[in-house]
């Protein structure tokens, strides 16, 4: 008796929630009916008033497919196939959008229902990871990067174009990123850098924007087979391996940028110092003349990621050793 | 040495050539292109082996002292039967004493039918100068071949203290990487129609 008497007391205090709702709903199944009732005008209808964006689109892949040589009922739409049934828009003599789906920036137009325009189509390949990816929880459109009306950059049709000056080149990929990741730019004027302002690389040389398997949106799925993509001669297998470096090249390494040599996060000898601490001469306090710690600290005596194959000695790259190597 | 850039820039010029006029007369296909051309002084560091290298803005690049050619891009398109074929060439070309292919170069190929297929082939190089004010003994003689002067190896041999005299005045040289990156890429898409579109 008692459990029932909650069970009402629930039901009554949950009342207010659930008329609410009802109502809302109500009230947008009225605003949307529109939609509903609208059909396909045909893109003829649409180029009749919107010819000079459709010459625009043209030059650009997904005009030449959708206008010219559509390859599935659904790109036969046209221009519809992403902005919706036109029908009720073309009857309003372009006075209201008769529930087409506008990608405009200062549209009202909620972003999944813009995004979804666009995955019915670019659902597959580099987008397979897109719904839940980093970028589609912060609630991005796709329009926000990408321009789809002309052409724009060289390649993905993104806003940005890219910039150059004889001292730097940004390519469009990166520069669509920055404005957000602001970070970014700092890190990359470092002294030691990934050569993204030299134009040799871009942000989406490692990272996939549309979402991925691994950390960090990286297109690899994990960070040290993002990093022996171009490094492959780090990834061994090596005789005598530097188990941190098997781990992590983040470890030891700043992905973007840094103000050490060779992008390590803090300067040799401390950067080893700060896991070799058990005995000898990597706990002794070294003066700059010790040959220990000049130039290149260390890695004088040790090499970058411990190991080669054929050359011998635990920790040591090894000078020619011919016992050793006769016993290798 | 340097046969993939020869290679590269004569199928482009040749290509250029023999079928640029015709196409540009060629009803229903717009052919745009650009050509950046100019010069550049450059205020060298003194200590650097190579003029056109100097120090940390030069680590990844090949910034020419003179006549450049930073860019160049070429651009087809039949909007009516969906064909298209661009071209970029960045950095490939300066004007100086010694070779003129520059070290950063940048080649990219794309041509294929809008939805159907696209061919894209890249050629990168990416330079990496460690030091411009390294030394060396050795000498080179063609590609990898490093030899040690006779003289050198004779005198040090009888005196190894005249080593650190030798090395003063050793031949300066980049120390570094450079990597060459070769992309060809071959995509597919038919649809339902594919078939018939391929062979339109």
């Amino acid at each position: 008796m008692a459990r029932i008497g909650v069970f009402v007391q629930r039901v009554w205090s949950a009342l207010p929630a659930l008329l609410f709702f009802s109502l809302v709903g109500a009230r947008v199944s009225a605003w949307a009916e529109p939609i509903a009732q609208a059909s396909h005008a045909g893109s003829e209808a649409c180029l009749a008033c919107h010819g000079e964006q459709a010459e625009a689109m043209k030059e650009t892949a997904m005009g030449a497919i959708l206008l010219q040589a559509p390859r599935n009922s659904l790109e036969q739409l046209g221009c519809e196939s992403c902005h919706g049934p036109g029908s009720a828009h073309v009857e309003s003599g372009g006075q209201s959008l008769g529930g087409m789906l506008s990608f405009r920036a200062d549209s009202d137009e909620a972003t999944d229902r813009k995004n979804d325009a666009c995955t019915q189509c670019h659902e597959r390949g580099g987008q397979v990871y897109w719904r839940g990816s980093a970028h589609a929880s912060a609630n991005l459109a796709c329009v926000d990067c990408h321009l789809v009306m002309k052409r724009s950059s060289d390649r993905h049709q993104l806003k940005t174009a890219g910039s150059r000056t004889p001292l730097t080149i940004r390519r469009a990929e990166t520069e669509i990123c920055l404005p957000c990741h602001m970070e970014q730019p700092a890190t990359l004027q470092r002294s030691s850098h990934m050569p993204l302002r030299e134009g040799k690389l871009t942000c989406t040389s490692c990272h996939n924007p549309h979402g991925s398997a691994g950390p960090s949106l990286l297109v690899e799925n994990s960070v040290n087979e993002n990093c022996y993509r171009c490094h492959a001669e780090r990834r061994g297998p090596f005789l005598w391996e530097h188990s941190p470096a098997r781990e992590n090249c983040l470890d030891c390494h700043e992905a973007h940028g840094s103000i050490h040599a060779g992008l390590l996060k803090v300067k040799v000898p401390r950067l080893c110092q700060q896991c070799h601490i058990e005995t000898g001469h990597s706990t002794l306090p070294l003066s700059g003349a010790s040959r220990f710690a000049f130039n290149r600290s260390c890695l004088n005596c040790h090499p970058r990621y411990t190991a080669r194959t054929i050359l011998p000695g635990f920790a040591f790259s090894g000078r020619e050793d011919p016992g050793l190597e006769e016993e290798v | 040495m340097r046969t993939v850039e020869r290679l590269l820039l004569g199928i482009v010029a040749s290509i250029s050539v023999v079928r640029l006029p015709g196409l540009v007369a060629a009803e229903g296909i717009r052919v745009s292109g650009e050509v950046e051309v100019g010069g550049q002084p450059v205020s060298t560091d003194p200590d650097a082996s190579d003029s056109s290298k100097f120090g940390k803005l030069a680590e990844y690049r090949d910034i020419a002292d003179g006549g450049v050619l930073p860019s160049a891009r070429v651009d087809l398109l039949d909007t009516a039967k969906g064909w298209f074929a661009e071209f970029r060439a960045e950095d490939p070309l300066a004007v100086r004493g010694h070779d003129p292919f520059q070290e950063d170069q940048r080649y990219h190929l794309r041509f294929g039918k809008f939805g159907l297929y696209e061919i894209d082939m890249q050629w990168d190089r990416i330079p990496h100068v460690f030091s411009n004010q390294a030394r060396t003994l050795f000498s080179q003689e063609g590609d990898g071949d490093l030899r040690l002067a006779d003289s050198v190896q004779s005198a040090v041999q009888t005196v190894p203290d005249l080593l650190e005299g030798f090395l003063g005045s050793a031949r300066r040289f980049d120390l570094g990487m450079r990597q060459d990156t070769g992309s060809f890429r071959f995509r597919y898409t038919p649809g339902s129609g594919g078939i018939a579109l391929l062979a339109s």
